[in-house]
């Protein structure tokens, strides 16, 4: 059987040919693809700020485990070991920090009585060894807070499981609403494209139809318009990613100031997030849009 | 072998096209399919080209059963057919020669072969000095015969033209027809769906003639078999 020769810019030559024939439609649906790319971007980057600095929040998911003051270091470390053997409580993470460097910390956090608390003598330290315990199960820390309070040298036991269990129903409801944004506002996009595309899709019907009764297949008929979808995703993402980085940085640029509290992640932390993220859902889009436009014509 | 055995098709508006077709046009035959409007030669060529599926019944052409066929192999079918449209359907931004590499093209034939394959398809319709040319600078039946060699240009075992003469004058009518006669002479199948009775009749080939969903024959010289 004689092997088959298909020249790969004679799809990509079609796509564009495509997008050029219906410029205004192209234009305005570019527009409005990157309009719903650069809300999600926005959106998902308010979201990623919002819980960074939520997770921030002082112990968050963390349980503060005081020593007794006239604990020895080997006993330290049996209760370390303890503590890290708690494996049907989740992962947790323990540091331990002794009371010199519990110290330390107060004198570097405290600009006022910095001075105060360095005049502290060492063996003067009324401070006592500790263990920090992070969590990511919040379900089972009414458990963990059980087992520390029982173990022989563990003085005082600290949590924030109220503040906790709030803050994380609030990063929950918030990522519920985010992910029915992204859903509508990637309907969109996909509607948008369907459009553009069917435009192409009516101009070149008869093209269509010939190549349906002279055996083209499929996806030989296909591949231009869902080449077209494609370009017109990536390059409404492309596009939105400047955008959003450029708002991003605004941002940052007049309110960080203003917002002591609150810390603004600056762009480089998310940008291959955004940039991936944006190539994937126009890609998507595209894809989608552009399959469902063609898929009557074909079958008609 | 085209057969069609008890093929019935109905329409979702409840019409019974087809009822119970029984039908066999033998390799290398020359068939005239006609009828009333109405009694079913559109959808017995739509089911041809695979464009619509039998209810019940088989339809067979030339080893593939068409009922049973999933969609991925329907162009790999229609790559044994040739169509020819009463509208000619050619793409009035192309010359003669890009209408006619066209099919060729989009089933992914090597470029030097398209050029020696349309040149040698063009010079059998005789019109390889208009190849440089646009649709709309030749005559409806020039522009047929265009057609027709982009139906034959990737050599199909069966020829389907509905209508084929239907937008042209009686004398390029005639020269159609004629290429048409030749192309059967290469021992290709043609099936010609037409309204025109003076055609059939001059031609004197075999004839169906499709009267409420069924079919009944003419020999040769018009008798009834």
């Amino acid at each position: 059987m004689r092997r088959k020769q298909y020249n790969p810019f004679y799809f990509i030559g079609q796509a564009f040919r495509g997008l050029f024939r219906n410029l205004s439609a192209t234009v305005g649906s570019l527009f409005v693809l990157i309009c719903c790319l650069v809300l999600i971007g926005s959106s998902f980057l308010l979201m990623r700020n919002v819980t960074g600095n939520l997770n921030n929040l002082s112990m968050m998911n963390k349980i503060v485990v005081f020593l007794k003051y006239d604990i020895s270091p080997e006993r330290a470390n049996d209760i370390r070991r303890e503590i890290e053997g708690y494996k049907d409580l989740g992962n947790l993470r323990v540091q331990y920090v002794s009371k010199k460097e519990a110290l330390q910390n107060l004198i570097d956090e405290s600009e006022e009585n910095a001075a105060l608390y360095g005049s502290i003598p060492e063996a003067d330290n009324p401070l006592a060894d500790s263990f920090i315990i992070e969590y990511d199960d919040a379900s089972k820390v009414n458990s963990l807070d059980y087992k520390l309070r029982q173990i022989e040298g563990v003085r005082k036991v600290n949590n924030r499981l109220d503040l906790a269990v709030k803050v994380n129903a609030f990063k929950n409801g918030m990522a519920v609403v985010f992910f029915f944004f992204f859903v509508a506002l990637m309907a969109v996009g996909v509607f948008v494209i369907i459009n553009t595309v069917n435009l192409s899709v009516m101009m070149r019907a008869d093209e269509i139809y010939v190549m349906r009764y002279v055996g083209a297949s499929r996806s030989f008929i296909a591949l231009p318009f869902i080449l077209e979808g494609t370009i017109l995703g990536a390059a409404a993402a492309g596009a939105s990613y400047f955008v959003v980085r450029w708002l991003n940085g605004y941002v940052i640029e007049k309110f960080s100031a203003n917002l002591e509290m609150i810390r603004i992640a600056p762009f480089s932390e998310n940008q291959q997030l955004v940039l991936w993220g944006f190539f994937g859902i126009g890609v998507l889009a595209g894809i989608i849009g552009s399959t469902i436009s063609i898929r009557r014509p074909m079958d008609a | 072998m085209i057969e069609f055995k008890n093929v019935t098709k109905a329409y979702k508006n409840g019409k019974n096209v087809l009822n119970g077709l029984n039908l066999t046009i033998n390799d290398g035959e020359f068939v005239f399919v006609i009828g009333d409007t109405g009694a079913g030669k559109t959808t017995m060529m739509k089911l041809l080209l695979r464009e619509e599926k039998i209810d019940s019944g088989s339809l067979t052409v030339n080893g593939f059963d068409l009922g049973r066929m999933p969609a991925y192999r329907v162009p790999k079918y229609r790559r044994k057919l040739g169509v020819v449209f009463q509208d000619f359907r050619l793409f009035p931004g192309m010359t003669v020669e890009e209408n006619v590499a066209f099919a060729l093209r989009v089933i992914g034939t090597p470029k030097k072969l398209i050029r020696s394959k349309v040149l040698h398809m063009l010079r059998t319709v005789q019109l390889e000095e208009k190849m440089k040319r646009y649709p709309g600078e030749l005559s409806g039946g020039e522009q047929q015969r265009v057609a027709l060699a982009r139906a034959l240009v990737n050599s199909p075992e069966i020829i389907i033209a509905d209508e084929p003469t239907g937008n042209i004058d009686p004398a390029m009518s005639k020269a159609i027809m004629d290429l048409l006669v030749m192309v059967n002479n290469l021992n290709k199948t043609v099936i010609v769906v037409t309204h025109e009775r003076e055609l059939v009749s001059h031609y004197g080939k075999r004839t169906i003639f499709l009267e409420n969903g069924k079919a009944r024959e003419y020999l040769p010289g018009g008798a009834e078999r």
